[in-house]
């Protein structure tokens, strides 16, 4: 019953995001209009790709670092990012993909650093470290893209922001390919280490005795969601809020077993962002709301139901 | 970038002028607290030119000289738009795409251009719009500020191809230097516009 309501939830996202937006197209041209298959279907099934896919990279940096305020975005990965795109526009790079491209590049460096600060200790990759060395190269990116920023003469850097913030304008059927192609495989990496997930929250001793090869899973865990955020980063910016309460609210209805609850964080994850970005189009049209504001608004009180209900129970 | 204070106040200015806006207001008290004459100018509108130059004029001594600047640049303000035929968007940035609105110079410019802004319903001087808006409202013309010849990167991407005028290559690159602000040089702007529209 969950599942087919979860389901029907995606559907109805899915569906909401093709037929409503700021321009009026009548339903009996709902199949033939341009902007419908150009505009508003990439960005329906990017919104589900990138919103599923920070529900499952959450999901699984959560459980990694057993830390519920993990987030995608807490690993250097937006500050990489901001810090690329910037470069990219400061450097005049050529090309419409310049930016995406700097900005997955960026996000693979800090993925890079925050990854050999976690292996400081050793050979096994410690969560401690890779949580500060994450907010500490996400800070240091984000201090040199103001520095550049302050500095620079071209005023279109400031608005490399605006890029930063996030949203999905720049949803085409090409990055709705790309990220169709790419997302799979991290994702079945997450998927297959559903099991020695469940043991990593008994503790990473007892995860061992229990047989899981526990430095293994975590280097797969931690450069399986990193590759996912920095492909959602790469689309569509830094969309906060999916990864962080989406994981949650999925682990609330469904527990703790990441067998179910990494499909349902993917599905929740894809719903959410889907229905928050066609709410962003169009409650303020001809205006839009950045899609992070709509996320945090929605998630929020959902998220506050579901703590209540499971405080009480 | 607010100014720095220090090296301001090593070259020893008779007067700082500044643009009326955030950090520069705490700059401007910390320089005058400093003994050194500084002012305040807002020029976001056409209506700002007149009265800066006559500010102007007064703070350097060449009151004469502000006052004929400033009744040429007041008559461009007042005057009545001529009607509009031709109908644009000017693209601020293309991801998330930001347009110009209401109340903005750039509106003014077009108007007295005889062209008229498609998002000049958005009482912001900027906002944030999603790009099947663009579609919907099919400006003639896409008006971006750039210095450069190219066209913008953003045209060959394949979702902006829905944006009739994209397809079409009708675009006008205006220089930031005679565009991006409101000043002396304001009228030539607004026949160079109307020129380009008229071709």
């Amino acid at each position: 019953m969950k599942w087919t309501l979860l389901a029907l939830v995606a559907v109805l996202a899915l569906l909401l995001s093709v037929v409503l937006g700021p321009a009026a197209v009548p339903l009996s041209e709902l199949l033939r209009s341009d902007i419908v298959w150009n505009l508003r279907a990439p960005r329906a099934l990017l919104a589900f790709l990138v919103g599923g896919s920070l529900g499952v990279a959450g999901a699984g940096l959560q459980a990694l670092v057993r830390n519920p305020l993990a987030d995608p975005f807490l690993l250097g990965l937006s500050g990489g990012a901001g810090l690329g795109a910037v470069l990219a526009i400061a450097l005049h790079l050529p090309g419409p993909w310049a930016l995406p491209i700097a900005a997955f590049i960026g996000a693979l460096a800090a993925l890079g650093l925050v990854y050999r600060l976690g292996l400081i200790g050793g050979a096994s990759l410690d969560p401690r470290i890779l949580l500060l060395g994450g907010v500490a190269i996400g800070a240091f990116a984000a201090a040199i893209t103001t520095a550049i920023v302050s500095l620079a003469d071209a005023a279109e850097l400031r608005n490399a922001f605006l890029w930063l913030w996030g949203g999905l304008s720049g949803a085409s059927w090409d990055s709705v390919l790309i990220v169709a192609l790419y997302a799979p495989i991290p994702l079945a990496v997450l998927f297959a280490a559903s099991r020695p997930l469940d043991l990593l929250a008994l503790g990473e001793e007892s995860a061992g005795y229990l047989g899981a090869d526990v430095d293994a899973v975590k280097r797969r865990v931690y450069l399986a969601a990193s590759l996912l955020t920095a492909a959602a980063v790469a689309v569509s910016g830094v969309i906060g809020f999916v990864g962080l309460v989406v994981p949650h609210i999925a682990r609330l209805t469904w527990g703790h077993r990441h067998r179910s609850l990494l499909p349902a964080a993917f599905l929740g994850g894809g719903a959410l962002l889907a229905f928050a970005d066609t709410l962003a189009r169009t409650v303020v049209a001809p205006r839009e709301l950045p899609v992070g504001v709509v996320t945090a608004l929605i998630g929020v009180p959902v998220f506050a139901l579901l703590l209540k209900r499971w405080t009480i129970a | 970038m607010p100014p720095n204070i220090e090296a301001v106040m090593a070259r020893r200015p008779d007067l700082v002028v500044l643009y009326n806006a955030g950090p520069n207001v705490t700059a401007a008290k910390q320089l005058e607290r400093a003994g050194i004459q500084t002012v305040l100018i807002d020029l976001n509108r056409l209506e700002d030119l007149g009265p800066a130059a006559r500010t102007l004029g007064r703070l350097t001594g060449r009151q004469e000289q502000a006052e004929s600047l400033a009744i040429v640049l007041d008559s461009l303000a007042g005057r009545p738009p001529p009607p509009s035929t031709i109908s644009l968007a000017f693209i601020v940035w293309d991801n998330p795409p930001i347009v110009i609105g209401h109340g903005s110079y750039l509106d003014q410019l077009a108007a007295q251009a005889g062209a008229r802004n498609v998002f000049g319903d958005i009482a912001a001087p900027s906002a944030q719009v999603s790009l099947e808006t663009i579609v919907a409202r099919d400006p003639q013309w896409i008006a971006v500020l750039t210095d450069s010849a190219a066209m913008p990167a953003f045209s060959r991407r394949r979702e902006w191809r829905a944006v009739r005028a994209v397809r079409e290559g009708h675009f006008l690159l205006l220089p930031g230097s005679l565009f991006g602000r409101p000043g002396p040089r304001s009228g030539e702007a607004i026949a160079q516009l109307r020129a380009r529209l008229a071709r």
